[in-house]
C-alpha cells in the first residue's frame, strides 16, 4: 500500500469565500500538504505568485475585483510570475459550456464543479501529478495544450510536442 | 525551468508534459488513493458544523438584503452566489439548488433592468422554508413556480409581467 507524499508539495488556495478556503485547507491537510497559503482574491493571489514558486493553485470562478478566469490569465501571460506554468485547478459553479470554453482558453488545467466533494477534488490532483501536459505559447493562447482526446484519424498538420516524438503512434487532438 | 523543445514562428512555443509534480510526491496504488480519499471524507465530516453555521448565516444575510426597503441587487446576487456554493457541501443540496435558481433569475433580470423583488423575496423565504424543514414549504411552490416562469421568460428576452 503506498500513497503520495504531499508533504513538500506548496499549493495556493485563492477564493474570497473564508468557508471555503477554510474547507480547503482541511481537506488538503488531511491529504498530507503541509504548505498551503490563502489568498481572498485573484489580485492578491497573483501578488503571492509573482514572488514565490508553487507546485499548484486552487481558484475560485467568481470572485472581485479579479475573477478566476482574469487571474489565471494573467498568471499566464504576465512577465512577472515567478512560474506561468503552474498547474491551476478551477472550482466553478459555472458549468455552462461557454464558460468552461472560456476558462479553458484563459489556462486553466483542471475544473472542479461545485459542491466540491473531497473525491472530486483528489482526483484533480491525481489528473494533475498523472498527466501532466505540454505547455502551450502562441497567439492568443498561453497555457496547457487544449487537446485532451485522441484522433487516430487526424490528417492535419503535427504541431504538438508529443507529435514530435511519438507522431507513428498517436496523434492527440 | 525545463528547456523549449520546440519553436515555431512567428510565436508558438510548446514545452514537454512538466513531470516535476510527479517526481515530488512519488506513486500511489489504489489503497493509498483509497486511503488518501476515506482520511479526506474524515476531514470533511469534522467541517460539518462550521459549514452549516456558514450556510444558515449566508441564509440569514440573504433573508435580510431581500427584506431591505430597498433591496440591492448586487448584494442579493453575491449572497445567492455564496449560498449555492456553500449549501451544497453543508449537506443542503435542496437549498443549494433554490439559491442556484435566485441567482440566475437576478443575473438575467438585472441584465434586462427589471426584477421583481416581491418574487425574489417568496423565493428567499421558500430557500428559508427549506432549509429549515418548514412544514408550510408545499405553500412556497407556487412561488417556485412563478419564479420558474420569470427565468424562463427573461431568458427568453420577453417582458417580466408577474
Amino acid at each position: 500500500m503506498a500513497g503520495y507524499d504531499f508533504s513538500d508539495i506548496r499549493c495556493l488556495v485563492v477564493d474570497d469565500n473564508e468557508h471555503m478556503r477554510r474547507l480547503l485547507r482541511t481537506l488538503l491537510g488531511s491529504l498530507g500538504l503541509r504548505n498551503v497559503r490563502e489568498a481572498a482574491d485573484g489580485e492578491t493571489g497573483f501578488k503571492i505568485l509573482a514572488d514565490q514558486l508553487f507546485d499548484l493553485v486552487i481558484t475560485d470562478h467568481a470572485m472581485e475585483p479579479l475573477d478566476g478566469i482574469e487571474f489565471t490569465r494573467r498568471v499566464r501571460n504576465a512577465n512577472d510570475t515567478a512560474d506561468e506554468t503552474v498547474p491551476i485547478i478551477m472550482l466553478t459553479g459555472h458549468t455552462e459550456r461557454d464558460r468552461v470554453i472560456r476558462a479553458r482558453d484563459a489556462g486553466v488545467t483542471e475544473f472542479l464543479a461545485k459542491p466540491l466533494t473531497v473525491d472530486g477534488l483528489y482526483r484533480r490532483i491525481v489528473a494533475v501529478i498523472e498527466k501532466p501536459r505540454a505547455f502551450v505559447q502562441c497567439a492568443g493562447f498561453v497555457g496547457p495544450d487544449r487537446r485532451r482526446r485522441c484522433e487516430h484519424n487526424y490528417r492535419g498538420e503535427l504541431r504538438r510536442w508529443d507529435d514530435l516524438t511519438d507522431a507513428d503512434d498517436m496523434v492527440s487532438l | 525551468m525545463m528547456e523549449w523543445i520546440t519553436e515555431r514562428p512567428p510565436n508558438a512555443v510548446i514545452r514537454p508534459p512538466d513531470t516535476r509534480l510527479k517526481w515530488k510526491v512519488g506513486v500511489a496504488d489504489a489503497d493509498g488513493h483509497r486511503d488518501a480519499v476515506a482520511a479526506g471524507e474524515r476531514a470533511f465530516a469534522g467541517c460539518a458544523d462550521f459549514l452549516s453555521d456558514a450556510a444558515t448565516g449566508l441564509l440569514k444575510a440573504l433573508r435580510d438584503a431581500a427584506r431591505a426597503e430597498q433591496p440591492d441587487a448586487e448584494r442579493l446576487l453575491a449572497v445567492s452566489h455564496e449560498l449555492r456554493g456553500m449549501a451544497g457541501v453543508a449537506g443542503m443540496p435542496g437549498v443549494g439548488a433554490l439559491a442556484d435558481a435566485l441567482h440566475r433569475y437576478l443575473e438575467t433580470a438585472q441584465e434586462i433592468g427589471e426584477i421583481n423583488f416581491s418574487l425574489v423575496r417568496l423565493h428567499v423565504d421558500a430557500v428559508a422554508a427549506l432549509a429549515e424543514g418548514d412544514p408550510a414549504l408545499p405553500a412556497a411552490r407556487p412561488a417556485l413556480h412563478a419564479l420558474g416562469d420569470a427565468v424562463r421568460r427573461a431568458l427568453a428576452r420577453g417582458p417580466i409581467r408577474l
